[in-house]
């Protein structure tokens, strides 16, 4: 699959070795159209490695990741978010100290623009945003609540409303359902659904539970020990010896 | 609950406008040695203020903010002295003194976290402390800098109609108002999306990044904001007292402030000035005992950490019973 300068995202050549360890091992892929895509593979195969090599939270030793077309491992997590990529994380990862209407108003003024105001006062501004937000994640009843108050499940929820503040066009979702029920997975999986042919965004997620892998991702990327092994739509995956071996093997 | 919302900001403005009057009617009626004890704690709330934007609200604990208040009042001291510049122009060279200093450190103290941020302040006031000590031509070295002139604020007491002002009366008056801006800067600040932003850093540094907050950028501007308002309170403070010694900046006057913060809650507004004023109320009380000023530091800060993490503010909340909020 070459690379082609409308692509979303393209990771090239990429390496990245910790004390000697190679956890990821020159991968190449591109996102070019399609609404969402998977990477999975079994634990230590590099999936969160890669997803923090993407999203800037870690530098690569070798290779590039290019988004929107510009080179951008060298940009910093907030330039990335700004230009529209925007990632959640695999433990649920929010302000705690802060009510959930603000955790996701803070989202939507860095995103705005307005994160250096002091003039005028914030108070409630973008509060209908904030409550568009909240009612596509599910969670406009719990607006005054601290995360901590917050059910697991919804927990998740305010990450992903925290994201899509940002107005993301490449949302990384590590683990979207990790840790769930299985009634809050089934409940977050047509959530994602809903927002992706909603809101227009692609999505690239790593996950664990396959049932959720497959009725979600359009195309798989199969990570073994730093490696792509496969890459392709979900028959395809399903009916690979290799990846049945390394993976659906073993679960 | 936008109408409660309304209530509350006007409600808040109100009571801040009442304090000022309130303060400001202090020297019409009480005697000196209270506008004298007024003044200093007036200065010193608003220096503990200035530190609670980096502790409160952006989760900085800085171990070396007395270090922007010395630079600020040697500033000043050394412009009125020295250079014979007029007090206006010297107080805000103060400002721009604590704004320096504390740009230079911030430049390397918000790239570390945690407790090595901390460490690295408590190095950079050092450095300040050895600098304003050690060079004697200029700072008067361990002798401090001495009669530092005082402004004629007879303009003041004319204005007011009361030409029997003194003129530690009509600077206390000046203090006021220098002060009272650079609270309403403050809340200004913490109202503002830029309040926010700092709150998010407080809450989770990384989580910041990842909604596109340049956290480094905005942590070095608190900083240096916070050091203005602390070079301020440095000038005010040093031609009040009519001196500046090393002390103001040594690393146990940083410990002070910080302590006055915690003590008066640093999960609110008005706390660390509540602090600070309860403090230097204690050591006004106590200061014939001078040997158990430091026991009585001591055993308050235990206290306080082990029953009311959230200070005198905190405690005054529960008993209120209002709903928590900054």
């Amino acid at each position: 699959m070459n690379a082609s300068a409308n692509d979303l995202l393209t990771v090239r050549a990429l390496r990245k070795t910790f004390d000697g360890f190679q956890a990821i091992r020159g991968v190449d892929f591109s996102i070019g159209h399609g609404r969402v895509h998977a990477v999975i593979g079994p634990n230590g195969a590099g999936k969160s490695t890669l997803f923090n090599l993407i999203t800037g939270l870690d530098r690569p030793d070798e290779g590039e990741v290019t988004f929107l077309g510009s080179p951008c491992s060298h940009m910093s997590p907030a330039s990335l978010c700004r230009r529209g990529m925007v990632r959640s994380f695999q433990k649920s990862n929010t302000f705690l100290g802060l009510s959930v209407f603000e955790n996701i108003q803070a989202a939507i003024v860095s995103r705005s623009g307005e994160g250096w105001k002091i003039w005028p006062p914030l108070g409630r501004r973008f509060a209908d945003e904030v409550q568009e937000i909240a009612e596509q994640v599910g969670i406009a009843d719990k607006l005054d609540l601290l995360p901590e108050d917050l059910a697991y499940g919804y927990q998740r929820q305010l990450e992903l409303a925290i994201a899509l503040a940002s107005r993301p066009r490449l949302l990384l979702l590590d683990e979207p359902t990790a840790g769930m029920s299985s009634t809050d997975t089934h409940r977050a999986v047509a959530l994602l659904k809903r927002i992706v042919e909603d809101l227009n965004i692609v999505l690239l997620i790593t996950e664990h539970d396959m049932g959720v892998v497959f009725s979600l991702a359009e195309r798989i990327i199969v990570l073994a020990e730093g490696q792509i092994i496969a890459d392709g739509n979900p028959e395809d995956i399903r009916a690979n010896a290799e990846v049945k071996r390394v993976y659906l093997g073993k679960s | 609950m936008a109408v409660k919302t309304l209530d509350n900001k006007r409600n808040r403005l109100l009571m801040a406008t009442a304090l000022f009057l309130g303060l400001g009617a202090v020297p019409f009626f009480a005697p000196p040695f209270y506008v004298v004890f007024l003044n200093d704690a007036l200065i010193i709330a608003c220096l503990s203020m200035s530190l609670n934007l980096l502790v409160g609200y952006t989760g900085l604990i800085s171990f070396g903010h007395a270090a922007y208040f010395g630079l600020g009042a040697y500033a000043c001291g050394l412009l009125l002295k020295s250079a014979g510049l007029p007090f206006g122009v010297s107080l805000v060279a103060a400002g721009a003194f604590g704004g320096l200093g504390a740009a230079v450190a911030g430049f390397f103290c918000v790239r570390l976290n945690r407790v090595y941020f901390s460490m690295l302040t408590l190095a950079f006031s050092l450095i300040f402390w050895a600098i304003c000590f050690r060079w004697n031509d200029l700072t008067g070295g361990d002798q401090g800098l001495s009669g530092i002139p005082y402004p004629n604020l007879t303009w003041i007491s004319q204005m007011i109609g009361r030409p029997d002002f003194s003129s530690a009366q009509s600077y206390y008056l000046v203090s006021l108002v220098v002060v009272a801006i650079c609270i309403a800067a403050m809340w200004i600040i913490v109202s503002s999306p830029v309040g926010l932003m700092l709150r998010t850093i407080r809450e989770n540094e990384q989580r910041s990044t990842f909604i596109g907050v340049e956290t480094r950028r905005v942590k070095l501007a608190i900083f240096i904001v916070a050091g203005t308002i602390a070079g301020l309170a440095g000038g005010l403070f040093a031609v009040f007292n009519r001196g500046v010694y090393p002390d103001f900046m040594y690393w146990t006057k940083s410990a002070e402030i910080l302590i006055m913060a915690l003590f008066g809650g640093i999960g609110s507004f008005w706390g660390p000035a509540i602090g600070s004023l309860t403090l230097l109320l204690l050591h006004q009380e106590t200061v014939a005992l001078t040997e158990y000023w430091s026991f009585a530091l001591g055993v308050i800060l235990l206290v306080l950490t082990l029953r009311f993490p959230s200070g005198l503010w905190g405690l005054f909340e529960r008993f209120t019973n209002t709903r928590r909020s900054k």
